[in-house]
């Protein structure tokens, strides 16, 4: 293995290693990327230790005996977005210091730049394809198939979903807001725990700014987890032996017939479904009249901490309130029955339950 | 488990031979032009009735003829891909129009590669010695001995039975010569008739008959319902034991074979010979199997014809617009192909098999779920044909 010391590859490893990777990291990231897909046979015995940083962070993905480098333009942009997230949400978040907010404005705009650049360099080719099945056992091989997958897509991406949801969906976020961009059309149906769980503010985003038509169906009548990109390739998720529930592993199948028939799958349930436009109002009424509730029945601290929680669900991150604090107070409005705590594949966080009538989303014909 | 089985592996090498100058080649399609049967066996896989209501209606002759000619078509855009047809069922003879099918068939594609399958209690001697001449192989079910056999299929009178079915196989095949090259008895293995099979193989040599294909059990249609009888990967190689030790009886003078989803996993782990081949899609001795059932239905395979298999079907030849090339560039034969691939079926063995039979192994791993029929989806289907196929030795049970 040897990688030319040329100029831009030279700029290229100075750029990762002021991102946090060591010289050797960066120069072997760069090798599987101008070689994209490389055998495992053909990367060092002594290298292959580094290949564990680079899948976790989605940069790349082992299939089999090869080693496949993700998009780096949707990679890398996953990786400035998942570190933000881990700290807090999203960057029109209020209270965040402007000083931290222009810091995390220029993190975020170093990794997109880095991954656009290295699109220069990076030999196309994915492991999905429309015409073969791929396995994935583990979420982190779906997540990054299902990326993959959706970086083809160049007319549509339908989805219907469940919780549990894939526990790190930066790169899958990642590649949906890039296809977004380019006019890209996405349906999602999900259950109302989704909602719930992705919080008001994302929801609204979702909806209202970025264009995603996404409309809920109670949660019994979803019998099918799956995506469809372009009917052309579908992402199935294992079912579980209880009717309704699945494994967060699957399988991508490229094959045009399959793709067809959960078409008409998801045609079936769209049409069943409500759209959640039709529910926001209420869920800002229930939001207003709650808040109101907690300020004046327990203070107004509390209520802006529920706030954030109703608005970034299971992603807040309560930047406004130290650890100690935080705690305190998601234990208070737990024991008051304002929240509730649910386990996610991302570990048990606080969640604000709507207690919506189910009535909501069977009376709405998806008109 | 390899060694003291030279009885086995001979019999493994002749069956190798005998595959290996296979003519069968290209593409096999079963037919399933009925799916009436006089009979009510038990675990029949395309849950044919005996009984149907006066709402039931399949393909007419003229709609039987429009399928074949699509296929006829097809035939002609790809002269290069040799075609046999499988006619079944139910009963085909069930058909009044059988005769005129057969010909038309053997018209199309010619009499070599025109298959029969038949209960054999519907036509008479004559019958079937009539549309003989538009046949290559006529398979007649035979299960077992007399008790099995009429256990397992629900006679209704004599004609039905054991002993008059075995009769009419000992005068077909002295009335005619041809007929020993023709008569193929075909039975399907379950734990209670397996160790009855020698003995009724035994019984039909001495009544003249050459040929024998020992069918698996397979939880589709009514015998999803069955799931006790199906044999393990252990006595599934009992069996082979016992067809092994038959073959070397009978030497080269009778053909004994195994469902070509054992014989690959057992010629791979017995001779080490890579019986697998992405281009073969599962089925070694052809390129691909195809089942289409009495409504004009295509699917992937032929047990995918009854539900809940059936939502997966790849379009139906009996629309103006749809021809089987059409059907095909839809991705029908990638299905098969794509979970044959190595790192996908038997959950990525790597073992250089065919991996045995991919609806025995996701009708089995569904079975295991316990889900009704109305509750199994696709997403259950495509996991399951991931899944090891039961058959296999390397399997613990």
């Amino acid at each position: 293995m040897s990688i030319g010391k040329n100029l831009i590859e030279s700029e290229f490893i100075d750029k990762l290693i002021s991102l946090g990777f060591s010289r050797e990291l960066a120069t072997l990231y760069l090798f599987i990327l101008q070689h994209n897909p490389v055998k495992l046979s053909n990367i060092p015995t002594e290298k292959l230790h580094l290949l564990e940083p680079l899948a976790l962070n989605k940069l790349i993905l082992v299939d089999q005996d090869t080693v496949y480098s993700m998009n780096p333009k949707i990679a890398f942009k996953a990786l400035g977005k998942k570190a933000i997230y881990e700290r807090i949400v999203d960057l029109n978040i209020k209270d965040v210091p402007k000083v931290r907010k222009t810091e995390i404005i220029k993190f975020l705009k170093k990794c997109e730049d880095l991954g656009n650049n290295l699109q220069r360099i990076y030999n196309y080719k994915t492991p999905v394809s429309y015409d073969k099945v791929k396995i994935a056992e583990r979420s982190d091989k779906l997540s990054l198939f299902l990326s993959d997958a959706i970086n083809k897509a160049g007319k549509e991406i339908l989805a219907v979903s469940k919780s549990p949801r894939l526990p790190d969906i930066s790169i899958i976020w990642s590649s949906i807001s890039e296809k977004l961009s380019q006019g890209i059309i996405y349906r999602r149906v999900v259950d109302f725990t989704e909602i719930e769980e992705h919080g008001l503010a994302i929801i609204n985003r979702d909806v209202n700014e970025l264009g995603v038509d996404l409309r809920v169906l109670d949660s019994g009548k979803i019998t099918h987890k799956f995506y469809i990109i372009d009917e052309r390739i579908v992402v199935i998720f294992t079912p579980l032996e209880r009717i309704g529930e699945f494994k967060l592993g699957g399988q991508v199948i490229g094959n045009k017939l399959i793709a067809k028939r959960y078409k008409e799958i998801f045609d079936r349930l769209y049409s069943d479904s409500v759209s959640v436009k039709k529910i926001l109002p209420i869920m800002i009424e229930i939001k207003n009249n709650t808040l109101n509730d907690v300020a004046c029945k327990i203070g107004e601290k509390e209520a802006k901490w529920l706030e954030h929680l109703i608005d970034y669900g299971c992603f807040a991150k309560f930047p406004m309130f130290s650890h100690t604090e935080s705690k305190k107070i998601c234990k208070n409005l737990l024991n008051k029955g304002y929240i509730e705590m649910r386990n996610l594949p991302s570990g048990t966080v606080p969640i604000f339950p709507y207690k919506i009538d189910r009535r909501w989303l069977r009376d709405d014909r998806g008109q | 488990m390899i060694e003291d089985n030279e009885v086995i592996i001979n019999y493994l090498k002749y069956r190798l031979k005998q595959r290996e100058t296979s003519k069968r080649r290209g593409l096999a399609i079963v037919f399933d032009v009925t799916y009436r049967c006089n009979l009510a066996c038990r675990g029949c896989g395309v849950d044919a009735k005996r009984n149907v209501n006066s709402s039931y209606r399949e393909s007419s002759t003229d709609e039987i003829v429009l399928i074949l000619e699509k296929i006829k078509d097809y035939k002609e855009k790809h002269p290069h891909v040799p075609i046999y047809i499988y006619f079944g069922g139910g009963e085909p003879f069930m058909r009044n129009d059988l005769k005129e099918i057969l010909k038309v068939a053997s018209d199309f594609f010619g009499s070599e590669n025109i298959a029969l399958d038949t209960n054999g209690t519907v036509a008479s001697v004559d019958e079937i010695i009539e549309i003989s001449e538009y046949v290559n192989r006529i398979g007649i079910s035979i299960d077992g001995l007399e008790e099995y056999h009429n256990w397992w299929r629900n006679p209704t009178n004599e004609s039905e039975k054991w002993h008059t079915i075995i009769k009419k196989i000992s005068i077909l095949l002295s009335k005619k010569q041809e007929m020993r090259k023709k008569i193929e008895v075909a039975s399907v293995v379950t734990k209670k008739n397996l160790e009855e099979i020698p003995e009724l193989i035994n019984l039909l040599v001495n009544k003249g008959v050459k040929k024998f294909v020992i069918h698996r059990s397979i939880p589709v249609g009514r015998f999803s319902n069955l799931l006790d009888l199906i044999p393990s990967s252990e006595e599934y190689l009992m069996l082979l034991r016992s067809v092994a030790e038959l073959h070397q009886q009978f030497k080269s003078n009778v053909d004994i074979r195994l469902h070509h989803s054992l014989e690959s996993i057992y010629i791979n782990l017995f001779l080490n010979v890579k019986t697998y081949d992405s281009s073969k899609m599962g089925e070694p001795d052809i390129d691909s199997c195809i089942g289409i059932d009495p409504w004009g239905n295509v699917y992937f395979d032929p047990w995918f014809m009854t539900k809940p298999w059936s939502t997966l079907k790849g379009g139906n030849l009996l629309n103006e617009n749809t021809s089987l090339e059409e059907i095909f560039q839809r991705g029908l034969l990638a299905i098969v192909k794509s979970y044959t691939a190595r790192d996908v079926r038997c959950l990525g063995c790597r073992k250089s098999c065919s991996g045995g039979s991919r609806i025995a192994a996701a009708a089995t791993y569904i079975a295991s779920l316990g889900l009704k029929t109305s509750q199994v989806t696709e997403n259950h289907i495509l996991t399951g044909l991931t899944q090891i196929d039961p058959a296999c030795p390397l399997t613990k049970e």
